[in-house]
């Protein structure tokens, strides 16, 4: 983008190159993305947030049907990835596809009604975030340890998904796939899926 | 040619709103006026100010070589700066053709040079108009304009433009700013000669003897203008054909 325009200008810059020649759409655009009272604002006045959405503007003002957006929220405050997300789903609700790259499980779960992960450059899984959900369902538990030798021989016995410090203890959150563990199942997310994914275990 | 026409704009604009350019602008003008203004001080320096042709020729042999220096560096790396910070990834989902992006570019630069040159012409004029000891006639102003357009602000402007937008995009950007630096001093500390010099480039030598003659040396060497000419339009051309047919132009990988 071009710090030294401002957001009007900018978008309009990239309607006039598109052959977009009614100015009043860079208005319903920016209103579309919530920018229309940044408009006479400078790019190099905005923040990450609202210079990516400025992004997502200048995307759909040659009125794609399909955007590709790559780790669109990552780095960006937890209002402002909210708001981006609300801009996503607004362009989706028109039967639009929005092919999003991302890292963050947490805006695949929100906004996703497909999704497929890649592992080391393969195609691993490919379905419904419920899809994915059910193949962890039912055996994600917590286990509480004492020490790190603890952690280190529970890691060669089962796929540990994450681990948290608390009170000079250990607790593991674990896959549990032949419930070995005599211990009450959490309610599993997006997240312990998709480690258990990158874990190396086969769905198959 | 629309895609041309709206890229040329908004890289006018852009570059209008610079603070730097009217700075460099307002540093230009003051020179020019403390050395050309035809007031008696100047006047009994240097005897032919109050001819307009010598005036405008004077103006543009130095303060406007000096203009000319900063536009350099005001219009240099206007498209490798969109490589460089993927800005160039935007055009290319448009779509628009390289010769559209690069004449866009190339125009909107070359306007906005143009713009500083003749504000630094026409506010000497007008600062002229105001201090001349005798009245010019409007022809002679028209003659005078006629003449440092065409034998120093075209050729030269657009010698600097298109070198300075383009072979940044062909060679290194520092060594662009090198050897103009070195083209830009050998030129200033050139002095008007009685010798045929064809590489006196850009406000010296036989080309600028057409807007005003030193009454010792009377003769121009015509050839030596043309090949002055030739220079500078001839590595204009250059530059923009050499990046109109460059490969890999949208993608550097």
């Amino acid at each position: 983008m071009y710090p030294s325009l401002t957001v009007r200008d900018f978008v309009g810059y990239m309607a006039e190159i598109k052959g977009v020649k009614n100015q009043k759409k860079v208005m319903q655009i920016l209103e579309q993305v919530d920018m229309a009272q940044f408009a006479n604002r400078k790019i190099s006045q905005l923040s990450g947030g609202m210079k990516r959405r400025v992004g997502i503007a200048q995307a759909l003002i040659g009125d794609p049907r399909i955007l590709i957006v790559d780790e669109p929220t990552a780095g960006l405050d937890p209002e402002e990835r909210v708001r981006f997300r609300g801009v996503l789903s607004r362009f989706a609700k028109d039967g639009k596809c929005v092919l999003l790259s991302t890292h963050i499980v947490e805006d695949v779960y929100q906004l996703c009604e497909q999704l497929a992960v890649l592992r080391k450059g393969t195609l691993f899984f490919c379905g419904s975030p419920n899809d994915l959900l059910s193949h962890v369902g039912g055996k994600v538990k917590i286990i509480e340890l004492e020490n790190e030798t603890d952690l280190i021989s529970l890691q060669k016995k089962t796929v540990v998904l994450s681990t948290t410090y608390e009170h000079n203890k250990i607790q593991a959150r674990i896959m549990d796939e032949n419930n070995r563990f005599s211990v009450q199942a959490v309610p599993e997310t997006l997240e312990d899926a998709y480690v258990y994914c990158m874990g190396g275990k086969s769905y198959e | 040619m629309s895609k041309m026409l709206s890229i040329a704009k908004y890289e006018y604009k852009m570059q209008i709103k610079r603070i730097a350019g009217w700075i460099i602008l307002l540093f230009v003008l003051a020179s020019s006026m403390m050395d050309c203004l035809p007031v008696a001080s100047n006047l009994a320096r240097i005897e032919f100010l109050g001819d307009i042709h010598y005036y405008v020729r004077r103006v543009f042999s130095f303060d406007g070589l000096i203009l000319l220096f900063g536009i350099l560096f005001l219009t240099a790396g206007r498209m490798v700066d969109d490589r460089k910070t993927h800005r160039r990834d935007l055009f290319m989902t448009a779509p628009i053709g390289k010769c559209s992006y690069i004449s866009g570019k190339f125009v909107g630069n070359f306007l906005y040079a143009l713009t500083l040159m003749y504000a630094l012409l026409l506010i000497s004029l007008a600062s002229f108009i105001l201090l001349s000891p005798s009245a010019v006639p409007i022809g002679e102003y028209a003659s005078a304009i006629f003449s440092v357009s065409f034998c120093i602000i075209l050729p030269a402007t657009f010698f600097v433009v298109a070198s300075s937008v383009m072979l940044p995009e062909l060679v290194d950007i520092r060594l662009v700013y090198l050897v103009y630096s070195v083209v830009f001093l050998v030129n200033a500390f050139s002095t008007d000669q009685a010798e045929p010099a064809p590489f006196y480039i850009f406000t010296q030598g036989d080309l600028a003897k057409l807007i005003w003659q030193h009454p010792k040396y009377l003769e121009i060497h015509v050839g030596s203008a043309c090949l002055n000419l030739a220079f500078m339009l001839g590595i204009g051309v250059l530059v923009i054909i050499l990046v109109a047919v460059k490969r890999q132009f949208w993608r550097t990988e």
